[in-house]
């Protein structure tokens, strides 16, 4: 809560204040440069961490799916078709079993045959898209129930390549969480040393400030004020910029296969709205600590 | 008003001060001397609460600087008028903004006392350079300035450090002439100064006391001066 006052308090306040800390020079573009690139980078290594998180759980939800192909001279497929069904609709662990239509195998083989390749002119595999319980189905039992019902079956358990994947969506989504998490502490250091050099060419006005009676309470306001509202707008311009960045990217390309999972929703920019306030936050903590040293530092 | 009591201080191992006790009334006028490096502006600087003594007492306005909060501290800063040699000021404001500076910090408001602080500009001789900014005024104008800021608030105490280091004799006469008008108001000037002759010339206005700094003491100078 204090940090939520002293931050109202740092932007909010008499604009009057700001006429005591110098609002020129390079410093204070130095730290709005740095607040702005940091920002950039946060909000980019924050996209690549929410995607790498949707990746794991799309993955995780396709994967839970198996499939069920059956080859049969073309007046026996219909009868061997609704076999598999009732011995699906029998077999515990299966939520759901549905007969994939031509569309559906249209749209399956459409990367490798093209769009308009006329897959109803062939003999065509019935294809039964199982969709299983979170208890799972036991798939050998199935298998040899299969191959002794209907040995022209064949089952494709998706599971037993599932937990690789899984295994590996994890670490991406963590590898990305780390990103995230490092970035954020580069930026701190960042905005410190980009707050510290700014302090350091003001030195003179702490001991002008110091000599004609200020408060050290109001000389830290000031400084963390100005240097707040640096911060922030700097923070702001480079979230705003490379949300527009990631915002754009999937409009200019289209068909990118698994590439067209990988797009950012209107909800991630609740998370991206974050960073500049986490940006100013540390800039209050960073620039009352550096302040308050530096008049401990004054003679 | 300010009591100066056993105060031993030291720089790097090396000592300033030993042993060294003062009392200042209030609406007295004090000159400090000493050769360069003697430690006046380390006196000053003790007696402003911007150093705290190694070793015995300081009180100003009754309390010990020792004792003092750094909140503490400001508020007795805001009842002495400091000037250093230096004369620093904020210099993206102008003249006029530094100088009603402490005006500002005190809680007052600024649109108000702007007729003060004109006026007291015009006493300075600054009135005509109100709006330019602290770089661009002569050494002896910023000394001008530095006074002006440092008794915008009426303080009791005015402690100078070599205030008339950096500028002519004409402007060391002119600059005598405004801490002995204050002085003359009641308030009480303590300066520090090399200049034996602007000493001299003061104790022709004034009753002045003339303190010398040597061998780590303080000591009442002779009667030449």
């Amino acid at each position: 809560m204090h940090f939520l006052f002293m931050f109202s308090k740092a932007v909010l306040n008499n604009p009057e204040h700001l006429q005591v800390v110098p609002n020129t020079g390079f410093t204070k573009w130095l730290t709005t440069f740095t607040a702005g690139a940091m920002s950039f980078l946060a909000v980019v290594g924050l996209a690549f961490s929410l995607i790498c998180s949707d990746l794991s759980n799309e993955w995780g939800k396709s994967l839970k799916n198996s499939s069920l192909r059956l080859s049969a001279p073309t007046d026996l497929l219909e009868k061997q078709t609704n076999m598999a069904l009732a011995i699906l609709e029998q077999t515990s662990g299966v939520e759901s079993a549905r007969l994939v239509g031509i569309g559906g195998k249209k749209k399956l083989l459409e990367p490798w045959l093209g769009v308009d390749f006329p897959l109803e002119a062939i003999a065509m595999p019935a294809l039964i898209e199982i969709r299983e319980t979170e208890a799972g189905v036991d798939y050998d039992g199935l298998r040899l129930r299969l191959s002794a019902e209907l040995p022209s079956a064949s089952l494709d358990n998706h599971s037993e390549w599932k937990r690789p994947i899984e295994v590996v969506s994890k670490l991406v989504s963590q590898l990305g969480m780390f990103t995230v998490i490092l970035i954020i502490l580069s930026s701190i250091s960042m905005v410190t040393m980009a707050s510290n050099a700014a302090l350091s060419a003001n030195v003179k006005v702490l001991r002008v400030l110091r000599l004609v009676g200020a408060f050290d309470t109001f000389i830290v306001t000031v400084f963390v004020r100005i240097f707040t509202l640096r911060v922030f707008l700097g923070s702001l311009t480079g979230t705003v910029c490379a949300s527009l960045v990631l915002f754009l990217i999937p409009t200019f390309s289209e068909n990118l296969g698994i590439l067209d999972i990988l797009s950012l929703e209107i909800k991630d920019t609740i998370y991206f709205a974050c960073v500049p306030f986490l940006f100013a936050i540390i800039s209050i903590f960073v620039t009352r600590n550096a302040v308050k040293s530096s008049l401990k530092r004054l003679v | 008003m300010l009591e100066i009591s056993k105060v031993s201080h030291s720089f790097g191992g090396n000592s300033v001060f030993s042993d060294v006790s003062l009392s200042v009334a209030p609406g007295s006028f004090y000159f400090l001397t000493g050769p360069s490096g003697s430690g006046k502006t380390t006196f000053i600087n003790l007696c402003a609460g911007s150093l705290i003594p190694e070793i015995g007492n300081i009180s100003v306005f009754g309390e010990e600087t020792k004792n003092m909060t750094n909140y503490e501290l400001s508020r007795m800063r805001r009842r002495l008028g400091i000037v250093h040699q230096e004369c620093e000021f904020l210099d993206h404001l102008s003249i006029e903004d530094n100088i009603i500076l402490p005006v500002f910090l005190a809680g007052l408001d600024p649109l108000k006392e702007r007729a003060n602080v004109l006026e007291l500009m015009k006493w300075v001789g600054l009135y005509s350079k109100s709006k330019v900014k602290p770089q661009e005024l002569s050494g002896g104008e910023r000394q001008r300035a530095a006074l002006a800021r440092a008794v915008i608030m009426s303080p009791d105490i005015i402690l100078a450090d070599e205030p008339t280091g950096n500028v002519d004799w004409e402007m060391s006469q002119r600059l005598l002439q405004l801490l002995v008008e204050l002085n003359k108001m009641g308030k009480t000037i303590f300066i520090s100064t090399h200049d034996l002759s602007l000493v001299r010339l003061a104790k022709s206005y004034v009753k002045a006391r003339t303190l010398r700094i040597s061998d780590l003491q303080l000591s009442q100078a002779g009667a030449d001066l």
